[in-house]
């Protein structure tokens, strides 16, 4: 397995720095604390967890960029101190006791673990990282090998005990998922604190959720006056042409089976393949162009011989159409990180 | 309609969704999907003709729209799984009540019931969570806070219960995106379903500059 996730986790490296935008990139750096790319951090709190933990290990080794060298040149001691004492932390998970000539270091270090675990270590971590957190990636590069271990990269004058560095991983987890959650929710950003960053992820779900019953309300409302046979079956014919546009490009609209519904139907089926091109910007133009050339209302030609593309009955538009879905989703989610 | 979903679920492969890692096609994708199932679900299931009262109607159009997310999302997210499972069982449930029971007006009024319970219940817990929140303003009052608002949120996001904060809010952040997209999807269909009904001129009034698309 670690061979296997190792050739997964270099596939996955290149690709989240490339996808997320600026926001995100801020977000995550500011709340996961760097690391690398912070962008590519908050792609990573995509992946589930022990992928994400994986990716922790060679992603310190993965950027070299930092210039810090690992051993010989260290600017003053409190770093040679802190990196001893990671380097010790990542020799064996157990707490080690801190290398004796930084004793007021240890000292300190040792006053802050009961401190931090009784304040859930956010009031103390705060402190001591405005002292001189930056986090630095080369010292316990040799040790990054050892598959079964949580890497985590020690702040400055924190405790280096297993437990607390386990859950501080843990908190910087939900620290950078609570980060995407306010990204979300609609003016969140502004909130500060745990408690009400809550409320408001609480009340845009559920605001969410019913306005999906006010909205199915409205379609029961609706439903007796629309031919709702004819209807689906255009959009299914439409949604799988959308789905299939990746593998079959320019298909003649005039392809296209319509049901027979009159002239009002149409109107209606019209407009709502209008809308789909309006909401989709993302959308080609070709089909909407060839609204305008055609210029009038009525539909084309209702045409018996159809391709075999779009004659295609319900049962089997959803295998046709899920394949080449899944199979853009396939190459989509390799690249985003899935 | 258990088996479509079953199958559905299994084989949508899209898992990992968040706002920085989702492109816009990808997203365009999922609502595409979202209505696409949507509308193969309403039309299998008889709604237009079949049921009678407005409210069973809702009910099965909502039924249709929820499975149609979980399915349109996959198997890869915990809460699409779980809701996927209690619309099955609810499909069942109301399967059985419908078989045995001719009246339907029962079934509307044990709803009724049971939402003015539920709705008292949650008044009464949110009032004594305010209270014990004003009581004692220390750290452990705080996480006492934090914990009920985290069960709240368990409670709104299928297959919350039972699991850890860290997942439980990958999961709401994967939840509300998808509600989301199904929210756009349905409107979409609602302003086309609604749109007003013109007579047939040589003229095109297929404007694509003027938005028909408030028409309520």
């Amino acid at each position: 397995m670690p061979a296997a996730a190792v050739g997964e986790i270099q596939a996955l490296i290149p690709a989240p720095a490339a996808g997320p935008s600026d926001a995100a990139s801020a977000g995550g750096g500011g709340g996961g604390g760097g690391g690398g790319g912070g962008g590519s951090f908050t792609a990573l709190l995509g992946l589930p967890t022990s992928q994400a933990m994986e990716l922790l290990l060679p992603r310190a080794a993965a950027p070299p960029a930092p210039a810090s060298a690992p051993a010989p040149t260290f600017p003053s001691d409190p770093h040679l101190v802190d990196r001893a004492a990671r380097f010790s932390a990542f020799a064996s998970p157990s707490p080690s006791p801190p290398p004796p000539p930084p004793a007021a270091n240890a000292n300190a270090k040792r006053k802050a673990d009961p401190g931090d675990r009784a304040s859930k270590g956010k009031a103390a971590k705060k402190g001591k990282t405005a002292a001189g957190g930056e986090e630095k990636p080369a010292a316990g590069d040799g040790e990054d090998e050892k598959p079964a271990y949580v890497h985590v990269r020690a702040r400055r004058g924190q405790a280096t005990d297993s437990h607390s560095l386990a859950e501080r991983a843990r908190r910087e987890k939900i620290n950078a998922r609570m980060e995407l959650l306010k990204e979300l929710v609609p003016g969140c950003s502004k909130v500060s604190g745990t408690a009400l960053v809550l409320d408001e992820i609480i009340n845009h779900v559920q605001s969410l959720q019913r306005q999906v019953e006010y909205l199915s309300m409205r379609l029961a409302a609706v439903n007796p006056r629309v031919d709702f046979g004819g209807l689906d079956n255009f959009l299914t014919t439409e949604c799988g042409r959308i789905a299939g546009l990746g593998c079959k490009n320019g298909i003649d609209l005039e392809q296209v089976t319509w049901p027979e519904m009159g002239v009002q139907g149409a109107r209606h089926l019209m407009q709502l393949q209008q809308q789909f091109w309006h909401g989709d910007l993302a959308h080609p133009l070709q089909p909407s162009s060839q609204w305008e050339k055609r210029g009038d209302g009525h539909p084309p030609v209702f045409s018996n011989s159809s391709s075999s593309l779009f004659g295609y009955d319900l049962t089997s538009s959803v295998s046709t159409s899920a394949t080449p879905n899944k199979q853009a989703k396939d190459g989509a989610v390799i690249g985003g990180g899935g | 309609m258990c088996l479509p979903l079953h199958q559905s679920v299994v084989s949508s492969s899209h898992s990992a969704m968040s706002p920085s890692s989702l492109s816009m096609q990808e997203s365009k994708q999922f609502k595409h999907s979202i209505l696409k199932n949507l509308l193969l679900r309403l039309r299998k299931g008889g709604v237009a003709s079949r049921d009678m009262s407005f409210h069973e109607r809702k009910g099965a159009i909502k039924h249709a729209a929820d499975a149609a997310l979980a399915t349109a999302r996959g198997a890869a997210p915990c809460w699409s799984r779980s809701l996927a499972a209690e619309l099955i069982s609810h499909g069942r449930q109301r399967l059985r009540l419908a078989k045995s029971k001719p009246s339907k007006c029962n079934y509307s009024s044990k709803i009724t019931r049971k939402k003015i319970l539920r709705r008292s219940l949650q008044r009464r817990r949110r009032q004594k969570s305010k209270a014990m929140a004003k009581a004692a303003a220390g750290v452990l009052a705080r996480a006492m806070v934090l914990r009920r608002k985290t069960r709240a949120l368990e409670e709104i996001v299928p297959g919350g219960r039972g699991m850890d904060e860290c997942t439980l809010l990958g999961e709401t952040l994967d939840y509300a995106m998808s509600l989301k997209a199904q929210v756009d999807a349905m409107q979409l269909l609602v302003r086309a379903l609604q749109a007003p009904k013109k007579p047939f001129d040589t003229v095109s009034d297929v404007d694509l500059g003027s938005n028909s698309h408030g028409l309520e």
